[in-house]
C-alpha cells in the first residue's frame, strides 16, 4: 500500500508518538475542565502546525480530538458538570453513580466504553472510506451541490431544537461566508470597499470567535457559579473482565450507532450519545432504573460519543465534507497544509489518509491507559483557577487569528464573531449549524456556479442527474417529514 | 486561606520565576545583538508570499531562501509570510503599501497582472518595482486519454462546430483564462464553454470523471498526474499542446502551439517585486543575490525536480517580458458581464424569511416547554455579564494597543492577561502574585515561543 510505510514511520518515530501523547492529554485536559472544549483547543493550536510536518500536525489534532470527547466525563461524572457537550447525557448515570459511592467504577464503565466505541468506529473508518471515496469521485458538479444541500437540511432538522432557528443560523453561516472575491466569477462581492474583506472571513477567526471568545464570554458571566466535587477516594477505576462480557451487547450496539450519527453530516458527538442513550433505554428490560445511576447509561452514552469520531471522518476523507464543527476545523487543517480532501486524498496523499487513522487508534490506546492511570491526577487538576486559565486563552486567541495571515483585520473578525455567537447563544439559536453552513455554502456555491457554467445555465441536471437526484429526494424528504426529529425530541422528553 | 494554599505553590513559584528570568535575559540578548549590525540588511527581510503555505508559490521559494542561506548570500534571515487569499491581492497590496525600504519583498506570478484586468484590485505591476524574474514553469494542454481530440486545432475546431460544448477548465482571472481567450481568438468563431474548476487535482478529477473536456495545467501537474504506462485510456489524461515556442526535454513528443500555428504561449514566471519608491541599489543588491541564488546546485536540483527552467532575468529584459506579458493580456481582456444568478440575494431572502419564521415561533410558543438536553446545575449563582463586558473590552483594548505599536507585544499581553484576570478575581478567588506571574510567562513566552521555534512574526 503506497503511502502505509510514511504513516507508519510518521507514527512509530519517537516525535510521533509524543505528539499524540500530548495531544491526547491535552484533549483530556480540556474535555475535562468545564467551560473549555476539543473545538477551541483544535482551533486554538492549528495555527502552531502551519509550519509543522503536516502528517504530524493531523496527528496531534486527531488526537486532541480523541482526548476531548473522551475528557468530559470525568467532571460529568463528578461535579455533574459536563466537560465538553459531548457528555451531557454521561451526567444523567455518571453523576448519580458518584453520589451512591461508585465515582470509580462509573469513570471506570465510561473509559471503558470510551474505548471500545472508539475501536468498533475505527473499525468502520478503516472498512468503508476507501469505497466511499471511490464512489464520490464520480460525482460531477451538481451531484456535489445536492449533497451539500442534503447535508445542510440534515443539520438544520436533526441537530437543533428548533427548525426555524436551525435554519437561520445555517442560512447565516452561508451568508456570512460570502464576502469576499467569488471562485466561480473572480468578482469581489459584499466587501464595501474594505479591500481586506477580498479574502472574506477566514474560517479559524470566525471558529476561534465562536467557539473561544464566546465560550470564555459565557465563562466570565458564569463566574460565580460553583459546584461540589465528589471526591474520588481510594476507590479503584479499573474493571474486571467479566464487566465487558456484561455490557458487550449495550457496547457494541452503541457503538454502531454512534458510528452512524457520525457518518451524517453535521451531526457531533452529543447527538450520537443522546439517540444510543435512548435506543438503550428502550430497549432495556428496566427502563426506569435509566437515569437514577445505572451503569447501562453511562456505557451506552460514552460509547457512543466515541464512536462519532470514527464515523464523522469518514465523509471528511471520502468526500471532503465534514462531518461535525471539529471536521470543518481539520478540514480546514488539511487545506492549510495544500492537501485537499475528497476521493483524490487517498491517490494523492495516502500516506495522510493512514496517519488520521493511525493516529486515531494509537490515540485510542493511550486515551484509555492516560485516563486508567491519571484519574486521580485528572480529578484535581479540573480545579484550575478561571482567572489564571481565561486570560491566557484569550492572548492566545489573538496570536492564533494573526498567525493565520499576519494580519490584525482578522483579529477583528474574531472578536466580531466572538460577540455574535454569544448573542445567538443567547438568544438559543445554535452553533453548529452555523459553521456547517460557513463551510458547505461556499462549496455549495462553487459547484453550482461551475455547474452552471458547464451547462450553459440550465439548471436541468439538478433533477436528471440520477445522483443528484437521489440526494434532493432525501433532502426534500428529510425537510418534509421531521420524523427523526420528532422521534429524538420526544425521547429527550423521556429522559427528562 | 492565603496560609492553606501559599505552601503548595513554592515549586510553582521558583519554576515561575526562573523561567521569567531567562526569557528577560533572552530578550536583553535579543536586543543587543540586533543594535550591534549597520548598512543593509541589518534587521530580518519579510518576503510575502500571498498564497498558502504549502502551496506552488511557497515552495518555490523556500527553495530559494534554502539556497540563499546555504551560499550565505545574506547577513539577515528571510522570514517567508504567507498571506494568501483574494487571488494573491491580499498579499501583493501589502508589499504594495508597505515602507520601501526593502524589509518587505513580494514573490508574485502573473495573477499580478490579470487581477487588475479583471477588476479585483486597481493596480498591478505599474505600482511596483520589479527587481527580477526567477524560474519558469511550463503549461500544457490536457484531454483524458479516450477523448477523440489528437490536437489543439481539433479541438479549438470542435469549439467551432459546436460552441459552447467543450468544458474547458481555467480559472475565470488568472493567467490560463485570459490564455483560453487568445486560444479562441486564435480560431475565430470558437467558442469554449470556460469552467472556473479549482485547482489542479480539482480539474484533473473532472477531466477523469468526464465533467471536463479539457483543461490547462502546469507541466508538473501534467507529469504528476499522468497514469503509469498501461493505465485505461478513461483512467488517465494525455497532453495535446504544449503553450510553447519549443518542445520541452521531459514530453519530447508533445506538439507546440506553435507548432501547429495557434501562436499563443503562456509560462507561469515567478516574479520578485518592491514597493514603488525602493532604492535602486537595494532593488540590485536583490537582483544579484536572487540571481546568485539561482546557480546554487540545491537550487538547481530542486527546480529540475519540479519541472521548472532555471531562467533569471532582469534590468533592461525583465521590463520588456512584463511589458509583453501585459500587452498579451489586455489583448483579449474584456468583461463579460457573468450570466451566474445572484446568489448573495437568494440566501439574503432565505436568511430574511427564517428570520422571521423564528420571531414568529418565539412569540406565539413562548409557553410550550422545549425539551432541553442541557443538565441544570445544582446551585443558583448571580450571573456577571458587567465582568464579561469589561473583560471584552480590555480585550479589544488590547488589540488596538498592539496594531499602534505603543507597547512591545510581550508588555502589552501580560498587561492584558493582569487586567483581565483581575476583573474576574473581583469574585473568583485567586493569588494576585501567581497571576502576575503567569502573565509575564505569557507575554514573554509566547513571544519567545513564536519568534524562536515558529518563526513566525507577532503583531
Amino acid at each position: 500500500m503506497p503511502g502505509f510505510d510514511a504513516a507508519c514511520e510518521a507514527l512509530s518515530s519517537p516525535t510521533g508518538l509524543a505528539v499524540v501523547v500530548v495531544g491526547t492529554a491535552l484533549g483530556i485536559f480540556v474535555g475535562a475542565v468545564p467551560g473549555l472544549t476539543g473545538t477551541m483547543l483544535i482551533a486554538l493550536v492549528l495555527p502552531l502546525t502551519y509550519g509543522a510536518d503536516p502528517l504530524l500536525s493531523m496527528a496531534f489534532l486527531i488526537s486532541i480530538y480523541v482526548g476531548a470527547v473522551s475528557g468530559g466525563m470525568i467532571t460529568a461524572t463528578l461535579l455533574r458538570m459536563p466537560g465538553t457537550p459531548a457528555s451531557i447525557i454521561t451526567t444523567l448515570d455518571g453523576y448519580p453513580m458518584a453520589q451512591q459511592g461508585k465515582p470509580g467504577r462509573a469513570l471506570g464503565l465510561g473509559i471503558m466504553a470510551s474505548f471500545v466505541g472508539g475501536m468498533i468506529s475505527w473499525a468502520f473508518l478503516v472498512l468503508l472510506t476507501s469505497p466511499i471515496a471511490k464512489l464520490s469521485s464520480k460525482f460531477g458538479f451538481f451531484e456535489y451541490f445536492s449533497l451539500v444541500m442534503m447535508a445542510l437540511v440534515l443539520i438544520a432538522t436533526i441537530g437543533g431544537k428548533s427548525l426555524p432557528k436551525s435554519l437561520l443560523s445555517g442560512f447565516l453561516g452561508i451568508f456570512l461566508a460570502m464576502p469576499g472575491i467569488n471562485a466561480a466569477t473572480g468578482e469581489a462581492r459584499l466587501t464595501f470597499g474594505i479591500t481586506e474583506l477580498n479574502d472574506g472571513f477566514q474560517l479559524l477567526p470566525v471558529l476561534i470567535g465562536l467557539f473561544a471568545v464566546n465560550q470564555i464570554l459565557r465563562d466570565i458571566t458564569n463566574i460565580e457559579q460553583k459546584a461540589k466535587p465528589i471526591e474520588l477516594g481510594q476507590e479503584s477505576v479499573f474493571l474486571r473482565t467479566a464487566d465487558l462480557f456484561k455490557h458487550g451487547i449495550n457496547l457494541i450496539r452503541s457503538s454502531v450507532i454512534g458510528t452512524w450519527i457520525g457518518i451524517l453530516p453535521g451531526i457531533g458527538a452529543n447527538i450520537g450519545s443522546v439517540t444510543a442513550y435512548s435506543v438503550s433505554k428502550s430497549l432495556s428490560k428496566t427502563p426506569e432504573k435509566y437515569g437514577t445511576g445505572h451503569e447501562d447509561g453511562v456505557v451506552a452514552s460514552e460509547a457512543a460519543n466515541n464512536a462519532t469520531i470514527g464515523g464523522s471522518l469518514i465523509p471528511l476523507i471520502a468526500m471532503g465534507l465534514p462531518g461535525s464543527v471539529v471536521e470543518a476545523v481539520l478540514l480546514g487543517a488539511l487545506v492549510i497544509h495544500g492537501l485537499q480532501p475528497g476521493p483524490r486524498l487517498f491517490s494523492e496523499s495516502p500516506e495522510m489518509v493512514y496517519t488520521i487513522m493511525g493516529a486515531m487508534l494509537i490515540a485510542n490506546f493511550v486515551m484509555a491507559a492516560t485516563m486508567l492511570f491519571s484519574m486521580r491526577l485528572l480529578a484535581k487538576v479540573v480545579h484550575i483557577p478561571r482567572p489564571y486559565l481565561l486570560p491566557v486563552i484569550l492572548c492566545f486567541c489573538v496570536i492564533g487569528s494573526f498567525a493565520l495571515s499576519n494580519r490584525l483585520f482578522d483579529v477583528w473578525v474574531m472578536l466580531g464573531f466572538g460577540v455574535l455567537g454569544f448573542l445567538l447563544e443567547t438568544v438559543k439559536v445554535p452553533l453548529a449549524p452555523f459553521i456547517i453552513g460557513f463551510v458547505l455554502g461556499p462549496i455549495a456555491e462553487e459547484n453550482l456556479s461551475l455547474g452552471l457554467q458547464a451547462s450553459n445555465g440550465s439548471f436541468l441536471p439538478i433533477v436528471t442527474q440520477p445522483l443528484s437526484l437521489l440526494f434532493i429526494l432525501i433532502a426534500i424528504v428529510m425537510l418534509l417529514i421531521p420524523l427523526l426529529k420528532t422521534r429524538i425530541g420526544s425521547s429527550l422528553e423521556k429522559i427528562k | 486561606m492565603t496560609t492553606q494554599v501559599l505552601p503548595r505553590h513554592i515549586p510553582w513559584h521558583i519554576a515561575a520565576v526562573t523561567a521569567i528570568a531567562i526569557l528577560v535575559g533572552w530578550q536583553v540578548i535579543n536586543a543587543n545583538s540586533q543594535s550591534s549590525n549597520s548598512g543593509y540588511p541589518d534587521r530580518p527581510i519579510h518576503i510575502v508570499v500571498p498564497y498558502d503555505a504549502g502551496g506552488g508559490s511557497d515552495t518555490f521559494v523556500r527553495i530559494l531562501q534554502k539556497g540563499i542561506s546555504e551560499d550565505q548570500l545574506l547577513d539577515q534571515p528571510l522570514v517567508i509570510i504567507n498571506q494568501p487569499g483574494g487571488i494573491g491581492t491580499i498579499g501583493s497590496r501589502e508589499v504594495k503599501n508597505a515602507d520601501p525600504d526593502g524589509y518587505k519583498i513580494l514573490c508574485h506570478h502573473n495573477a499580478i497582472i490579470t487581477a487588475k484586468l479583471v477588476d479585483t484590485v486597481d493596480y498591478g505591476p505599474e505600482a511596483f518595482a520589479p527587481i527580477a524574474m526567477t524560474g519558469e514553469m511550463s503549461m500544457v494542454i490536457l484531454v483524458r486519454d479516450d477523448s477523440p481530440i489528437k490536437n489543439i486545432v481539433d479541438l479549438l475546431q470542435a469549439a467551432k462546430d459546436k460552441p459552447n460544448t467543450i468544458r474547458f477548465g481555467a480559472n475565470k482571472g488568472a493567467p490560463a483564462y485570459f490564455t483560453t481567450l487568445q486560444l479562441q481568438k486564435a480560431v475565430p468563431g470558437s467558442e469554449l464553454s470556460i469552467v472556473s474548476a479549482g485547482g489542479g487535482a480539482d480539474r484533473y478529477s473532472k477531466i477523469l470523471g468526464g465533467h471536463l473536456e479539457a483543461g490547462i495545467f502546469s507541466l508538473s501537474e501534467y507529469l504528476d498526474f499522468r497514469g503509469v504506462e498501461g493505465t485505461p485510456a478513461d483512467e488517465n489524461i494525455r497532453a495535446i499542446a504544449l503553450l510553447s515556442n519549443e518542445r520541452h526535454e521531459s514530453i519530447p513528443d508533445v506538439r507546440t502551439t506553435v507548432e501547429m500555428e495557434i501562436p499563443v504561449v503562456l509560462t507561469n514566471a515567478n516574479y520578485w517585486w518592491a514597493p514603488k519608491e525602493t532604492p535602486p541599489e537595494i532593488l540590485d543588491f536583490w537582483a544579484k543575490v536572487l540571481g546568485q541564488a539561482m546557480q546554487n546546485e540545491t537550487v538547481l536540483a530542486e527546480l529540475a525536480r519540479l519541472r521548472m527552467d532555471p531562467t533569471f532575468d532582469r534590468d533592461q529584459s525583465l521590463k520588456e517580458r512584463l511589458s509583453n506579458t501585459i500587452a498579451q493580456f489586455t489583448a483579449v481582456a474584456e468583461q463579460k458581464e457573468s450570466s451566474l444568478p445572484n446568489f448573495t440575494v437568494y440566501v439574503g431572502i432565505l436568511l430574511a424569511l427564517f428570520l422571521s419564521w423564528s420571531i414568529l415561533e418565539a412569540l406565539f410558543r413562548k409557553n410550550r416547554d422545549e425539551p432541553t438536553a442541557v443538565v441544570v446545575v445544582t446551585e443558583p449563582f448571580r450571573k456577571r455579564p458587567d465582568i464579561a463586558l469589561i473583560c471584552f473590552v480590555l480585550l479589544c483594548g488590547y488589540v488596538v494597543l498592539l496594531s499602534t505599536g505603543w507597547l512591545p507585544f510581550a508588555i502589552a499581553s501580560a498587561a492584558m492577561v493582569a487586567l483581565i484576570g483581575g476583573q474576574m478575581m473581583r469574585v473568583a478567588p485567586a493569588q494576585w502574585v501567581v497571576l502576575l506571574e503567569l502573565a509575564l510567562l505569557t507575554g514573554l513566552g509566547t513571544q519567545f515561543i513564536f519568534t524562536e521555534v515558529f518563526i513566525t512574526p507577532l503583531p
